[in-house]
């Protein structure tokens, strides 16, 4: 139930005039320069851009880890620089999900229990019928009560998937999900994200380097030195492939 | 490699630090340690040859055997003061003065001792030369039986000057005098702030010894004429027992005995030292396996680089041994400081060492930098080798954590040192072997270390389980501390010792407390006991005054001194023996004790079966007056603890006898212990002994119940000090939880950075990171209380045979003390560690790759 592109669907997270600077003077970097986005809500955005181009920062400071040196960011209606950490730290407990290229679970805790992360964390219970549905669709049945250690890496990025659906965030921030994994994970992985989107309304903002992942979104975002440069809806893996030799030239 | 080595401890200062710290703590209590006693040794040295400088040689009475310095203060008979005139009829001799030697206390109106706080008041005699060891400073020489000179350092401390009155206590009783004058001792002017009464020789005698006999002749020899000289020319007229010997001799031998006691308190502290050291061994063995595992893949990258084995090992003890020296020398210097520190201490407190520079003996610097390297670097061994053995694949493999070391082999080998440690437990204790007993401690000590790996979890899961109440933070904290057992393990053992330790000691400080109180309950028939305190007063006298009030059915007092029996040098307790049997409950006696008389000896049954006599057999008793007696068995009872207060009270004699053959300074008594007749109202007869003890205002009265809570108070000082002591072991042990956290933290950044960004608040990774350190630190705790209550109560019932009042007594409280202080010590160890982590840079840990 993806919305075209034309119809102005609400704002999930929101950038404005986002600058990242790192360092000072003459070696200072941009990472960020001046970037004005919008990401709707229940679509699936990817990120992407040669290495170095402010990917990572411009989610990391739209998911509320990083501060931007000027500009503000939004989730919802909440502008992010006006929080204190330990709000900041709830926000991205209720609010937000994550997904990272490794490292993505706790080795003392269970996958159940690291899929139910934040909600313990937050002293809440789970709604067993949603966790349930969650599990069930990425396939973890059998191994909820494995420890990441004997979990393979496609299994522990689906208990990563499944942590962040489980809380049925206003938004999942996914930072190369499948940098990792062979063809047949990823894929396996990107299909889940995909139809949490399409199925359940969920909004996924997910940073790539492969056209191929890309062309599971609803939309990508080029970054180039710390910019947007472009914008493509209903992206495949040809036209995205396309877009980037036209920047490599 | 070397480079290497070095380039890691740059790299990690604060850990190295921290490691270094932990040895340093050990060695510098042992460096200060020497330091403290050497400079002691050597203010005393000094002093005692102070003591003699104007004098060449020194008549004494002479020792028929050897007494233990540290039992008995010294036995050195007396001698008769005529012996000064004989000695002055010597061809050469200028001068041959008395010296009188004994107890002598300067109280105020109200009957305190002017000078308090344990250093001892000596009256002595001024001869107006040289011999006296004084110079006056303002007055008249003191004359007659009333007239006194006391010391400047007393004078200034008591605000006492020349024209003043004071009382004078004695061994004999009180007298009033007036302060004629204030001298000096040699040059310092204090002999180590004990204080100084000295009157004339004749009065001296007559008041400051109870038996009219002197101590010593000092002599001063004619121009010309050397100590030796003067030694050779007195030894031919002096009397069978009496012995003349070079000043410096005379300075020796006191420097000897003062040596003794400073060794037997020099062994103490290095004792305690060793197990701080042992503590910080256990923290160095496990920081460096920690550190190990952390660095297996640079280790494996090296090797696969083509480093060989030997040179990872050399690398890893390199490591170690700079890291040894370093601590080492931090050790030495803060020992040095800290011995300063405390000589300062002493001084401020009113004990004035004539040299205040701390003496540190090539022996103290090279014992603490060996010590403390070479502990460094055997804990290191194992870690080392386990290095060594990375094979370069690890290089490769995509984890590159510590495996868990829960071999078979540490299984076996740790079952078994547990399982021999069990064994010799339980067979001391059915066989009575006490020594035995705390033997087997060690052992089982050891092997619960062993199987630490094995132990960890389940004990772990226990202990933090209350967590769990602290919510899902409180849950991560007790599974950080089970995630890696030897970890854990190696980690608790620092704690775990000095826990062990003190708990060890509590339990059989308290049993035994309860035993004597028992044994007092029962076999104590006296109804009060007289005690002199710090002040020795109490003699003979005073018994004789007690037991002639007409409330008093008996009183006797006990003294203790060391004769040689058949040969063999024994303890013997003197006590009156007409008394004795109305005071002491010996729980069954045969023969006539009470009518012993001079001429008797009383035998315990057992030393009476081991030396095959029976009652009317004779033995041979040599006195300290080379007075050889033939004594007869008139008695043998069954158990004397009650007199001797330990286990060791197997000679009774009269204590007529006693005080004919032992010295002035060897009759005080710590303590009377009376009767009163049937039905006589404890505090009538409590009235009656208090005002006949009148002339002995130091003396203090205690009935039974009293006497039992004195008892009590002085177990809680010796823990109270002993805690202080072993604080050392429980601070390095807070060290190592301290040490293995912040390694934890750092190795678990990306764990930290992923929990912070799906929403862990500081807060909670505060409170996770301090019930690490609490679940840690309960483990060495209880692992501890555990080991030590079993070896203390083994230690304690294999002496049931000996103390049929025997009584296992575990001091809770102190217990629950101990483990409020382990969370405690938990708490601050979290604190470094656990704001590292809540400060942690997320973005940093979620994108370290
Ligand atoms: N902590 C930092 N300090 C300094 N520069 C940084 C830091 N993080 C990122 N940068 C720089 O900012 C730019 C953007 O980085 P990043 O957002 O990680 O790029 P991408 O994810 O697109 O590869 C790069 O030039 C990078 O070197
Ligand atoms: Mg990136």
């Amino acid at each position: 139930m993806a919305s075209g592109p034309q119809t102005s669907a609400p704002i999930a997270a929101r950038a404005e005039q986002a600058t990242k600077v790192y360092g000072l003077g003459d070696t200072a970097v941009w990472a960020l320069n001046d970037v004005d986005v919008d990401i709707e809500q229940g679509r699936f955005t990817a990120i992407m851009g040669p290495s170095g181009s402010g990917k990572s920062t411009l989610m990391h400071c739209l998911a509320g880890l990083d501060t931007l040196t000027s500009g503000r960011v939004l989730i919802g209606d909440t502008d992010l620089s006006t929080l204190s950490d330990k709000d900041l730290t709830l926000l991205r407990r209720t609010r937000i999900g994550f997904i990272f290229q490794s490292f993505n679970l706790i080795p003392t805790l269970t996958a159940a229990e690291n899929i139910r992360l934040p909600a313990l964390l937050g002293g809440r219970d789970q709604d067993t019928s949603w966790f349930d549905s969650v599990v069930s669709t990425v396939g973890l049945g059998d191994r909820l009560g494995h420890r990441p250690s004997e979990l393979s890496g496609g299994q522990q990025q689906r208990v990563a998937v499944a942590r962040a659906l489980a809380q049925q965030p206003e938004i999942i921030f996914a930072d190369e999900p499948t940098g990792n994994l062979d063809s047949r994970a990823s894929s396996e992985i990107l299909g889940f994200m995909r139809s949490a989107v399409s199925d359940a309304n969920q909004t996924i903002v997910m940073v790539t380097h492969e056209p191929s992942a890309a062309a599971y979104a609803d939309r990508v975002l080029f970054l180039a030195d710390g910019s947007i440069v472009d914008r493509m809806d209903s992206p495949t893996e040809e036209s995205v492939l396309d877009r980037l030799k036209q920047f490599g030239a | 490699m070397i480079k290497v080595a070095l380039k890691n401890l740059r790299g990690h200062k604060l850990r190295t630090l921290f490691t270094a710290f932990a040895i340093a703590l050990g060695v510098g209590f042992m460096a200060g340690t020497y330091v403290l006693t050497d400079t002691i040794s050597s203010a005393f040295d000094e002093l005692f040859s102070e003591a003699n400088a104007g004098i060449d040689a020194v008549v004494q009475g002479a020792e028929p055997f050897e007494s233990s310095a540290i039992e008995t203060g010294g036995q050195r008979p007396d001698i008769d003061p005529a012996i000064a005139d004989l000695v002055a009829g010597v061809d050469g001799v200028a001068v041959a003065e008395p010296g009188v030697f004994g107890f002598a206390y300067l109280l105020d109106e109200e009957g305190s001792p002017y000078v308090s706080g344990g250093a001892p008041s000596f009256g002595a005699n001024w001869t107006g030369t040289e011999t006296a060891g004084f110079t006056i400073v303002r007055g008249e020489a003191p004359e007659g039986p009333t007239q006194v000179m006391i010391d400047e350092a007393t004078a200034d401390r008591a605000g006492l000057d020349v024209g003043d009155e004071a009382t004078v206590q004695t061994l004999t009783g009180t007298f009033p005098v007036e302060i004629v004058s204030i001298g000096r001792f040699g040059e310092s002017g204090s002999l180590v702030g004990s204080a100084f009464v000295l009157m004339d020789t004749r009065s001296a005698i007559d008041l400051f010894t109870p038996n009219g006999l002197i101590q010593s002749v000092y002599v001063i020899a004619e121009p010309g004429l050397s100590e030796q000289d003067m030694v050779d020319r007195i030894a031919p007229v002096l009397p069978d027992g009496i012995e003349v010997v070079t000043a410096e001799e005379s300075s020796e031998e006191s420097q000897a005995l003062f040596d003794q006691i400073l060794g037997f308190f020099n062994t103490f502290l290095t004792a305690v030292g060793l197990v701080s050291l042992a503590a910080g061994a256990f923290l160095i063995y496990n920081t460096f396996g920690i550190i190990i595992g952390q660095r297996n893949r640079e280790l494996a990258l090296l090797r696969a680089l083509g480093a060989g084995r030997r040179q990872v090992l050399a690398s890893v003890l390199a490591e170690s041994v700079v890291i040894g020296l370093i601590a080492s020398l931090l050790g030495l210097v803060g020992g040095i400081a800290l011995a300063f520190l405390l000589i300062n201490v002493i001084a401020a407190i009113g004990i004035d060492l004539p040299s205040t520079t701390p003496v540190v003996a090539l022996r103290t610097i090279v014992l603490a930098m060996a010590v403390g390297t070479a502990i460094t670097v055997l804990s290191s061994l194992a870690p080392a080798l386990r290095a060594s053995r990375i094979a370069p694949m690890a290089a490769l493999r995509e984890t590159a954590t510590e495996r868990p070391s829960r071999s078979i082999v540490r299984l076996v080998i740790g079952l078994a040192i547990l399982a021999l440690g069990v064994f010799v437990m339980v067979r001391s204790v059915a066989d009575g072997e006490a020594g035995w007993a705390a033997a087997s401690i060690v052992a089982i000590f050891a092997g619960v270390v062993v199987l630490g790996p094995f132990i960890v979890p389940t004990v772990v899961a226990g202990l933090a389980a209350p967590a769990r109440l602290l919510g899902f933070a409180g849950r991560l904290g007790g599974d950080n501390a089970r995630r890696n057992p030897r970890r854990s393990a190696g980690t608790a053992a620092s704690l775990m010792l000095a826990v062990t330790i003190i708990t060890f000691i509590a339990v059989n400080l308290f049993s035994f407390t309860a035993s004597f109180s028992a044994a007092t309950d029962k076999y104590l028939k006296a109804d009060l006991e007289v005690q002199s305190g710090q002040v020795p007063i109490l003699g003979q006298s005073a018994v004789e005054a007690l037991a002639a009030l007409p409330e008093v059915r008996a009183a006797t007092g006990v003294q203790r001194g060391q004769v040689q029996i058949d040969g063999t040098v024994r303890p013997v307790y003197a006590v009156t023996a007409s008394a004795v049997l109305d005071i002491f409950d010996l729980q069954g006696v045969e023969g006539d004790l009470a009518g012993m008389g001079t001429d008797g000896i009383a035998i315990d049954r057992v030393t009476a079966e081991e030396q095959g006599l029976a009652i009317g057999d004779t033995v041979e008793v040599l006195f300290p007056d080379s007075t050889e007696a033939t004594l007869t068995v008139a008695a043998i009872y069954e158990d004397g603890g009650i007199i001797a207060q330990n286990s060791d009270g197997h000679y009774l004699i009269d204590v007529e006898r006693f005080t004919a053959h032992f010295g002035a300074n060897n009759q005080f008594m710590a303590r009377i212990d009376v009767r009163g007749v049937d039905g006589v109202d404890l505090a009538q007869l409590r009235a009656a002994v208090e005002a006949e003890l009148e002339a002995f205002p130091t003396a203090t009265v205690l009935d039974k119940d009293e006497l039992r809570d004195q008892a009590q108070n002085q177990v809680l000082q010796v823990l109270g000090f002993l805690f202080v002591l072993l604080g050392l072991a429980l601070v390095i042990g807070a060290l190592g939880v301290t040490i293995t956290l912040a390694l934890s933290v750092f190795e678990r950044t990306h764990e930290i950075g992923l929990l912070r960004a799906v929403g862990t608040t500081r807060g909670q990774l505060g409170v996770a990171v301090l019930v690490e350190s609490i679940v840690l630190t309960l483990l060495g705790t209880v692992l501890g209380l555990v080991i030590g209550i079993v070896g203390a109560v083994a230690v304690v019932r294999s002496q049931a045979d000996l103390i049929d009042t025997l009584q296992v007594s575990v001091p809770w409280g102190f217990l629950v003390l101990v483990v409020v202080i382990a969370v405690g010590i938990g708490v601050a160890a979290s604190i470094v560690p656990g704001w590292r982590a809540a400060r942690m840079d997320v973005l940093e840990a979620v994108s370290a790759e």
